[in-house]
């Protein structure tokens, strides 16, 4: 058991097939609030604050993380935060997001209830490969 | 009497080999009688042939040693004159000759195909006027003459042969004579220069193969050592050759600084690069050639001509690239080939393949890509190691995320480059791989 925990340590190691693996990791939290994860070689071929002025990134805060800080799933990466050092996700903003589809949503059911057409009906009409053909013709 | 007749018998049996080829007598008859006259006349011719004209008809076979030679025709020891290869050890230069076309080529020895040829005394020679003579010496010690209209440059010389100078003529003078005499082989020829005996010698060396790829745009690239010698974009009405050696058609030719190719017309034998023939056209396509006409000189000149094979007036040349002109018959910067190397423009810059679906992406396999940024779902900006030294290049790439994908590239830097996973026609973006290309101007 301890073997295959140790081979399964040694491949989780290289996940990476290329061979210069060695990054270090930056969360960066932008003036929206949203975090951009700065991936980047140790030893960056220029300053660390050079690259983050030519990504315009160099005015948001920015803190160092590890793999460890990160959540284990991508599935809410729209909604991440960084707090106390670990990545996590900003139920607030996702709630927002989520009233913002369903509020979405009613309007498009109010729109085709009065049209009268089901939602089937409107993506056929404003398919965009139907609006092409009938440009043509 | 009967011992002189028994002495001229025994000569003449004796001599039965000295009969062969040059030495001859009446037979006696019975009713001749033995004179005195014919006796001495007889004896004579003997003394003759063998003393003063006995021919290599009269010699067997393999029964004289070179120890038996004199020097001045056979040295025992050719090196003593350093005669490693075909060279002239001395004089065998044409004069040149004011008020006549006739001139003298000095004395002198040379060895043409390895044969030690001693001119003794000077050989008069009257040329052709107004052409430039190129001049040989023969392996059979006679001299040989090519003529040729004035700015054509010399055959290849023939087997066995020496070339001595090319004399130039007016209507009626020698008016010039350039040297052309290999005069030591301490320096070669390549040929002869290997590092063990067996081995690949320096020539073998530097003209078996392909010097850089075999194939590009401009064509195929000739055989033989191409160094350096790259077409550089230089302006819109010249461009440069930079410094390099070539081998071309049996010459080796270096330049130590970049040449300047005008749009005037080339003179291969005088050096001057240009244009093969004729003016500079609108939205031409040329072909750049390394030309080695110009006699006793170690460089190179440089014509360029609309034709792909053969650039008119130059005779010993080689492929280096092309190079286009614009409809104002300018020169263009882009679509430069140089045949032997491969431009920056026709490699990638820098690639990637990155799978943006872990929770940190991960860059699985790239090219002068130091990091990225994860911006969001199916959003990455790609950080470039060497910058790039315009913002004029080009990024492409697809995506996948196990369905119809492309990328949107968002915008580009000199440093970074940004794109999106566009998932079908919804416009939602999405992780998955991300499968990228830059191409652009990328020289340090």
């Amino acid at each position: 058991m301890r073997i295959v925990a140790f081979a399964l340590v040694l491949i989780l190691a290289f996940p990476v097939i290329g061979l210069c693996s060695n990054y270090d990791l930056y969360a960066i939290t932008k003036g929206d609030g949203s975090v951009e994860i700065l991936k980047i070689e140790k030893n960056p071929p220029r300053p660390l604050l050079q690259i983050l002025k030519e990504l315009q990134l160099a005015q948001y805060p920015i803190r160092k993380v590890e793999e460890s800080d990160f959540l284990s799933s991508r599935a809410d990466r729209d909604f991440w935060k960084v707090e106390s050092g670990k990545i996590v996700v900003d139920q607030q903003k996702k709630q927002e997001h989520i009233n913002k589809i369903a509020e979405k949503e009613a309007k498009k059911n109010a729109v085709l209830s009065k049209l009268k057409i089901s939602e089937a009906e409107w993506k056929e009409i404003t398919d965009k490969e139907v609006q092409r053909v009938a440009s043509v013709n | 009497m009967r011992f002189k007749l028994f002495l001229l018998i025994l000569i003449l049996s004796c001599a039965s080999t000295a009969f062969a080829g040059t030495i001859s007598f009446d037979q006696l008859a019975i009713s001749s009688d033995l004179t005195a006259t014919k006796y001495n006349g007889d004896l004579n011719k003997v003394y003759q042939k063998v003393n003063t004209n006995i021919q290599g008809d009269n010699v067997a076979n393999d029964t004289l040693l070179e120890a038996n030679m004199s020097d001045e025709i056979n040295p025992r020891v050719r090196t003593a004159e350093g005669a490693a290869c075909a060279f002239v050890y001395s004089g065998l230069i044409p004069a040149s000759a004011a008020g006549t076309l006739t001139s003298n080529i000095s004395s002198g020895v040379g060895y043409p195909g390895g044969y030690r040829i001693n001119k003794s005394s000077a050989t008069a020679h009257t040329y052709t006027a107004s052409r430039w003579t190129y001049v040989y010496l023969g392996w059979d010690g006679d001299f040989d003459f090519s003529e040729k209209n004035i700015g054509i440059s010399a055959d290849p010389t023939p087997s066995d042969h020496l070339l001595l100078a090319r004399v130039s003529t007016d209507e009626t003078q020698v008016l010039n004579v350039e040297d052309l005499r290999t005069t030591t082989c301490s320096d070669g020829p390549f040929e002869n220069i290997v590092d063990v005996s067996g081995e690949a010698s320096l020539e073998d060396l530097t003209t078996n193969g392909i010097w850089g790829r075999r194939f590009s745009m401009a064509g195929r690239t000739p055989k033989g050592i191409a160094l350096g010698a790259n077409i550089s974009w230089d302006g819109v009405t010249s461009f440069k050759v930079t410094a390099g050696s070539l081998y071309i058609n049996g010459f080796y030719r270096s330049v130590s600084t970049d040449i300047t190719v005008p749009t005037t017309v080339a003179s291969p034998t005088t050096g001057t690069s240009g244009i093969d023939a004729g003016g500079i056209g609108a939205s031409t396509l040329y072909y750049v050639y390394a030309v080695a006409d110009q006699s006793n000189v170690k460089t190179f000149s440089i014509s360029y001509s609309s034709n792909a094979t053969t650039p008119t007036n130059a005779t010993n040349f080689r492929l280096l690239g092309i190079i286009r002109t614009d409809a104002t018959s300018l020169f263009c910067s882009d679509d430069i080939v140089t045949a032997h190397t491969i431009s920056e423009k026709e490699i990638p810059s820098a690639w990637c393949v990155l799978n943006s679906t872990p929770t940190v992406p991960e860059i699985h396999s790239s090219f002068n890509i130091s990091g990225i940024t994860d911006r969001g779902t199916g959003e990455v900006t790609f950080i470039l190691r060497s910058p790039m030294n315009s913002t004029d290049y080009v990024v492409v790439g697809n995506a996948d995320a196990g369905t119809e994908g492309h990328l949107k590239i968002k915008k580009t830097g000199y440093t970074f480059f940004s794109v999106d996973q566009v998932i079908s026609t919804s416009g939602a973006g999405n992780d998955g791989y991300f499968y990228v290309m830059a191409i652009g101007d990328n020289r340090k």
